[in-house]
């Protein structure tokens, strides 16, 4: 990062705005996150609806930001790190953006559910939200300190988010495995699991995208897979 | 596209004017046939450098040199070198387009003439039609090539005096801020006119503006006070250069 | 005060700085147009000269010639009795006074006159013929109305029986005007009615000559030499400073260098075109140097690099691009140096060019004056007859460096036109 100026102060206001946008949609992303946890592990219907509304204002956030991108480049024709902070912001408000998508459906999937959840699955799922928000919470933090550190730890991270699900897909199986009547109940929450993973997995995309901002590079090697570590 | 073969190197190249340092133990590699872009701020010492190169600055008489230049590993800052055929070897063009008080042909036809490349007139005619079309503009003046080269718009200037640089059939072309008088579509001729060249020469530019310095050229280099700060692959310097000083520049950011 | 305020005051600075200028403005050309109208209504009337026609008979006994004589014989032939017993004819006299007085109405060259008349016409021999004979200057003058009839007899040079004369003559339409080109072709003379800028003219143009051919090439050199070549050092700074000082030296400097050294030293000859264009260069060699190098200054050094670049030598870029364009500066800058040369007397006075000259010079190294000090020489004539001559005189000699200026910004914008 450069900690000097621009020479042209309504460019620095541009990129400000622009860093202002994402923080306002990354925080706004962090409590439907978490608001969607709540509301599926309390089985909270009238909360649902709200989530479900709200996510239209991360549609108008990340609409907003795609247009001050759009504005930055065919104005300031962005060099260096400046062309990095634009482009990896749009890249990291696309992600926000595909997280906020998760927390909405996760609490689409709230509808259909009976009033209560085996108590035995709520102890995965739980960690495994509480886990993927904590993700979510210091990549933001990270973005804001253009911290390399705490992206490559994030990053590193998606394996815990990773072997967290597997505990929570097994749990759920089992809880399917015991009666047929669970069926419609383990779908729900099958899909409600897979969708808190697949946040996890944007989340390791943004911290990809910062580690690229700050350094101008790729983060080497493959993504840390859960799994393929089980096995070594 | 990266060619590695060095066409011109210059080591510990010090420029003094009088008592004032103008460029300060410059260390550049110029690859053959491929675009080398200088950046920097005004005075920074990048037009000082390409005027070492055809040793331009022998017209001043209160310049030094001191240290190394070579051309295809042959040095040619020292005394023994006649100035005359290393600038038959490599043109120049300049800032504003500089075009003789003459017809267009007597233009392209001076160099060739006072090198003494053409046997008769056919030959010449050979000459200044090869330079121009290779500077892309025969069919705009085949016409009318015994009109004043001043009669031409700036940027069919700019390619006339190319036109002129080529035609004595150089191996590097030096361009000093060479659309900086011209109109975006002027620029944009010449800008594809150097794709073009680069595929015969090597062309050293320096320019002002970085985006030119990205649409034309393979590497970058560039310098502040007098010195060479970074060079690298114009990709590089422009995504992700390694001195902030350089990033600092080319966003803006500088002083 | 207030914006209003200022900004009328501004307005009023503004009509009064242009009323100003105007003022001087008329002023410089009253003062052209009074110039101009002085000299124009004295010197007017020397392009005419009175004639008187006199009846003659070539009889060739009175001249001892035989009547088919060749133009030599006639040369050596004496008119002054035929010119004599023909003037007398003209007007019955009484006694010798008066008839000296008939004599003076003409020029005192009367015989010459008729003798060249008969050299133009040898057919003439033994004819009567009308020749137009030059009147004296007096009567001359008295003619053109420059001179005052009413005044008393002893308070005029035209006595009581001249003017009778004339008036007969005149009535009889014996007096005539007619071009008067002795004033061009004769060289100086005592009597006004005879003398010419012939002489004069040639000095002047054997001078100029060598005043172009001696300082044109050398400015030249020595210009691009300074201004392309020679090192910017403490030597050329000195040279250059120098020359700046030589121009603005007084012309009247260089008069005693040429009378010093040229005719005291080198011992040429004094009074000639020579020696007056040799010091004349001189003075002139700084002055056409400094526009010179003012005009290669000029050219742009984008013209000089785009030569260097493609492979010229230094002396290739100057004499193929730097010098061709300077040109119209350099031509323009000499004309107008050369123009000053023409009108320059202190120098000349001092290395004898005053000296009066009949005779028109056919080489410069004859004895010979020029323009501007003949101009000089009959200013200080008391004859009235001189004084339409001076006049005429410095008409010849402004139009002269009217139609060189008119050259040199001809030429300046001809050739800039071109190149721009």
């Amino acid at each position: 990062m450069s900690d000097e100026a621009h020479i042209v102060k309504s460019y620095e206001e541009e990129l400000q705005n622009l860093n202002d946008s994402l923080i306002k949609m990354g925080s706004l992303t962090e409590s439907q996150l978490a608001d969607s946890m709540e509301a599926i592990i309390k089985v909270d219907k009238e909360s649902a609806d709200k989530i479900i509304a709200n996510d239209a204002k991360i549609n108008e956030l990340r609409a907003k930001i795609d247009n001050q991108i759009m504005t930055v480049l065919v104005k300031r024709a962005p060099m260096a790190i400046d062309l990095r902070i634009t482009i990896s912001t749009l890249k990291i408000s696309h992600d926000l953006e595909r997280i906020g998508d998760l927390a909405k459906s996760v609490a689409k999937k709230i509808k259909p559910l009976p009033h209560d959840l085996p108590k035995e699955l709520i102890g995965s799922l739980r960690r495994l939200g509480d886990l993927v928000q904590k993700q979510l919470r210091n990549v933001l933090d990270a973005y804001l300190n253009k911290s390399k550190e705490s992206a490559i730890a994030i990053w590193k991270n998606d394996e815990q988010v990773d072997d967290l699900t597997n505990t929570a897909m097994n749990e759920v199986a089992d809880f399917l495995g015991k009666s047929k009547k669970n069926l419609e109940l383990a779908t729900h929450l099958l899909f409600v699991t897979k969708n808190i993973e697949r946040a996890g997995d944007h989340v390791t995309n943004i911290a990809e995208s910062l580690y690229y901002l700050i350094e101008g590079e790729y983060l080497e090697g493959a993504r840390p897979k859960g799994k393929d570590i089980e096995k070594n | 596209m990266i060619n590695n073969k060095v066409k011109i190197k210059t080591t510990n190249l010090n420029v003094y004017y009088g008592d004032k340092q103008a460029l300060n133990d410059v260390n550049l590699e110029i690859h053959s046939k491929e675009v080398t872009a200088l950046i920097g701020p005004s005075g920074c010492g990048k037009s000082t450098y390409i005027r070492c190169i055809n040793r331009m600055n022998d017209v001043i008489d209160i310049c030094r040199v001191t240290g190394s230049i070579e051309i295809d590993g042959n040095e040619i800052n020292k005394k023994e070198i006649d100035v005359v055929s290393l600038r038959e070897k490599i043109g120049m063009v300049f800032q504003k387009p500089n075009p003789f008080p003459k017809s267009i042909y007597d233009n392209v036809s001076y160099g060739p003439n006072i090198h003494g490349l053409a046997e008769n007139k056919v030959k010449m005619d050979e000459i200044v039609e090869t330079s121009l079309k290779k500077a892309a503009l025969w069919n705009e003046v085949k016409d009318r090539l015994n009109e004043p080269g001043t009669s031409l718009s700036g940027g069919q200037q700019q390619r006339l005096c190319i036109a002129r640089a080529i035609s004595v059939n150089p191996e590097v072309i030096l361009m000093d801020e060479p659309c900086s008088a011209l109109d975006p579509i002027a620029t944009a001729k010449i800008e594809e006119l150097m794709d073009e060249l680069k595929k015969t020469y090597t062309i050293v530019i320096v320019t002002h503006s970085m985006s030119q310095a990205v649409r034309v050229s393979q590497r970058t280099g560039f310098f502040h006070l007098g010195k060479l700060i970074e060079v690298d692959t114009t990709e590089k310097i422009f995504k992700n250069p390694n001195n902030k000083m350089t990033q600092d520049y080319i966003t803006g950011r500088f002083g | 005060m207030n914006k209003d305020q200022l900004l009328k005051k501004r307005y009023r600075a503004e009509k009064r700085f242009k009323f100003y200028g105007l003022v001087s403005i008329t002023l410089a050309i009253l003062f052209v147009i009074f110039l101009v109208n002085v000299i124009f209504s004295k010197g007017r009337t020397a392009f005419q000269r009175t004639t008187i026609a006199v009846e003659v008979n070539f009889n060739t006994e009175e001249l001892e010639l035989s009547s088919n004589a060749s133009i030599e014989e006639i040369q050596d032939a004496d008119f002054y009795d035929l010119s004599i017993n023909s003037l007398l004819k003209l007007y019955k006299t009484e006694g010798a006074k008066q008839e000296k007085e008939l004599l003076r109405v003409f020029s005192p060259d009367h015989d010459i006159e008729i003798k060249n008349f008969l050299i133009k016409n040898l057919d003439n021999l033994n004819k009567n013929v009308i020749v137009n004979l030059t009147t004296s200057d007096d009567i001359d003058q008295l003619h053109k109305g420059n001179y005052p009839r009413h005044l008393p007899e002893e308070r005029r040079r035209i006595s009581d029986f001249q003017l009778l004369i004339y008036d007969q003559l005149v009535k009889e339409n014996k007096v005539n005007k007619v071009f008067n080109t002795f004033f061009f072709t004769n060289g100086d003379s005592r009597n006004p009615e005879l003398a010419g800028i012939g002489g004069s003219l040639f000095g002047s143009f054997f001078t100029i000559i060598i005043t172009l051919i001696l300082s044109f090439p050398i400015a030249i050199f020595a210009s691009i030499y300074l201004e392309e070549f020679a090192p910017k050092n403490r030597i050329t700074d000195f040279i250059e400073i120098n020359i700046n000082n030589l121009a603005a030296v007084p012309s009247i400097v260089f008069g005693l260098l040429g009378l010093g050294i040229l005719l005291g030293t080198f011992d040429l000859p004094r009074s000639t075109p020579l020696v007056a264009g040799i010091t004349l260069s001189l003075m002139t060699l700084p002055r056409i140097i400094i526009p010179c190098r003012a005009s290669l200054k000029a050219v742009p050094p984008s013209i000089r690099e785009g030569a260097l670049a493609v492979g010229a030598s230094k002396v290739q870029s100057v004499m193929h691009h730097v010098v061709p364009l300077s040109i119209p500066g350099t031509l323009s800058g000499t004309i107008i140096g050369l123009a000053q040369a023409l009108g320059e007397t202190a120098p000349l006075i001092l290395i004898g060019m005053v000296a009066f000259v009949v005779d028109i010079p056919a080489t410069p190294i004859d004895p010979s004056a020029s323009l501007p000090v003949q101009v000089y020489l009959w200013s200080e004539q008391a004859e009235r007859g001189f004084v339409e001559k001076t006049s005429a005189t410095i008409m010849v000699l402004l139009s002269f460096l009217i139609v060189m200026n008119f050259i040199a910004v001809y030429l300046r914008q001809k050739f800039e036109k071109k190149w721009s």
